[in-house]
């Protein structure tokens, strides 16, 4: 993926009317004339004027409820009064925003955690932007005359506060989405992942919250030469890697545990030889090992292949069945570690963030999800840890 | 009395109603909140260990200090914001370079790009425009004529 399609990715197409209304709000409403003169209220105008225009454009692209339409224009309308008060220079636009813009972002987040829809770059984008203007209406202007120092502290605090839960929420719906996307993973069909509405439309590709994905070129359900082949694979995968039931045998064979998180119910073991081969997807020298490892027991759940250049696309012999991922990880200097980078595409201080290689997980324990699911549930991986553990 | 000059009327209602340093303040304080949150991953992926939140929660602090001290005007503060903003900026442009490495790419996304680069380059330019052309302190408190009893 060149950079213009990775940044493309991560944008749900029923969201392109929404976020082009958006761009267009934001370089059209500075310069419109006779605004107020206040710096604040003149961001307050911008800010909520492109809220406003995401919102009314949001029913262009999508085929929802005529309750989330109704709500889409709703709250776009009110989004626009209250832009019109600010650029007026009436009264009103701060109580208004400070009381739609945490209504507005509760809808959105339940949305997300009811699996209604999974966050796109358009949302989160529409949400930082609802959350600076929710800033500058909460946080009284300082003026020695009246100090308002609790309602600036306050004001302050649920700033910062709401954007610190609105990015945990859209995180954890992000992350939950990835790890349950094998839940419909078999080899009929892809897996269920992306941005997607219940029963509506999803495009199969998406770039937040740490997970990247290619959008999938072809049709959901593989054919049945594709269908062979990822059969072939996971079962050959399987064979192959019987060798490694203890963990104790792949330690031997050069697999190694990671620094940190050596217990737990998905620890990666990494073989740095491997990485490095030359080979692509092959069953016999997977680069990665998942195993479960709790209380001296220890579980192959199965493996990850890994490519070996980043951003080179892994290939796909089941088709839509044999999707790859990589992730978007932050690099720290001080200490040296890993994050992975936030909804809002940042990372902490003093840290990078990079894109690793593609790799796809071959489940060899027979998961739920089947052998191409994205992630195994704890629950289920830790039943299988003492249905099927051997001592460490 | 002579009436105020209209430029600085202008200036007066525009401080009153929040200027510049207010917009920086706000800015500021989402770039806080979105600092904590890539601290909560970080710790998360290492295990917890709160040797990791010590430069992300540096970082906010001193940021929150700057960001109340932009709002009192001061110039040593407008100074600081920017050499952080270029910090950040650094950072982002750090992370182009090590995508050009074979075992590493880049992803631009739009909220990495409004993190990032925009938010940063507005803190940037408005503490700029703050320091060659100071917004007026708010006027303070009138205090009341000698001898009137309250």
């Amino acid at each position: 993926m060149n950079a213009v399609e990775s940044l493309l990715t991560g944008i749900a197409p029923e969201h392109t009317a929404a976020l082009t209304a958006g761009i267009v709000a934001c370089l059209f409403l500075p310069f419109l004339r006779g605004g107020p003169v206040a710096p604040v209220s003149r961001w307050a105008f911008v800010l909520l004027g492109a809220a406003g225009a995401v919102h009314l454009a949001l029913p262009l692209g999508h085929r929802d409820s005529a309750l989330l339409t109704t709500g889409f224009l709703g709250s776009g309308l009110v989004y626009g009064l209250l832009a019109w008060l600010a650029f007026t220079g009436r009264r009103g636009w701060r109580t208004g925003t400070v009381l739609l813009v945490p209504l507005n972002l509760l809808g959105y987040v339940i949305v997300l955690l009811r699996g209604g829809e999974e966050a796109d770059q358009v949302g989160i984008a529409a949400a930082l932007v609802e959350l600076v203007a929710f800033g500058l209406a909460a946080v009284p202007v300082r003026a020695p005359a009246r100090p308002r120092r609790l309602l600036r502290a306050l004001g302050s605090t649920s700033t910062v506060a709401g954007v610190l839960l609105t990015g945990l929420v859209i995180w954890l719906s992000t992350l939950q989405a990835h790890q349950s996307a094998g839940s419909a993973a078999s080899t009929e069909q892809a897996p269920a992942v992306g941005h997607s509405h219940a029963g509506g439309h999803e495009h199969l590709a998406r770039a937040q919250a740490g997970v990247i994905m290619r959008p999938l070129s072809g049709d959901h359900h593989p054919t049945s030469a594709q269908a062979t082949a990822a059969t072939r694979l996971a079962s050959a995968t399987r064979e192959s890697m019987r060798r490694f039931a203890r963990l104790g045998d792949a330690l031997a064979a050069g697999y190694q545990l990671p620094i940190t998180g050596r217990t737990g119910t998905d620890v990666h073991l990494e073989h740095p030889d491997f990485k490095a081969d030359g080979a692509v997807l092959d069953p016999a020298r997977p680069e990665m090992l998942v195993f479960a490892i709790e209380d001296g027991r220890a579980s192959l759940l199965g493996v990850v292949f890994v490519m070996e250049r980043a951003g080179a696309p892994g290939p796909d012999p089941g088709g839509p069945v044999t999707r790859w991922h990589a992730h978007n990880l932050c690099l720290s200097v001080a200490p040296p570690g890993i994050g992975v980078v936030t909804p809002y595409g940042g990372c902490p201080a003093l840290s990078v963030a990079v894109t690793v290689p593609e790799m796809m997980h071959v489940w060899t324990s027979d998961p739920p999800g089947g052998a191409f699911a994205e992630g195994v549930e704890q629950v289920w991986a830790r039943d299988y840890l003492h249905r099927t553990g051997l001592p460490t | 009395m002579r009436a105020p000059h209209p430029d600085r009327v202008d200036e007066t209602v525009r401080t009153a109603r929040g200027g510049r340093a207010d917009v920086v303040y706000v800015l500021l304080l989402v770039q806080v909140g979105a600092g904590l949150l890539a601290m909560l991953g970080e710790l998360l992926f290492m295990g917890g260990n709160p040797l990791y939140a010590l430069a992300p929660v540096t970082k906010a602090a001193v940021t929150l200090v700057f960001a109340a001290l932009v709002v009192r005007g001061r110039r040593g503060a407008l100074i600081a914001v920017v050499a952080l903003q270029l910090l950040t900026l650094t950072g982002f442009a750090l992370s182009v370079v090590a995508g050009a490495l074979p075992q590493l790419d880049f992803t631009p996304t739009l909220t990495g790009l409004l993190t990032g680069l925009v938010l940063p380059v507005a803190v940037t330019v408005t503490c700029v425009r703050l320091l060659i052309e100071p917004e007026p302190e708010p006027a303070a408190p009138a205090l009341p004529p000698v001898g009137v009893v309250r």
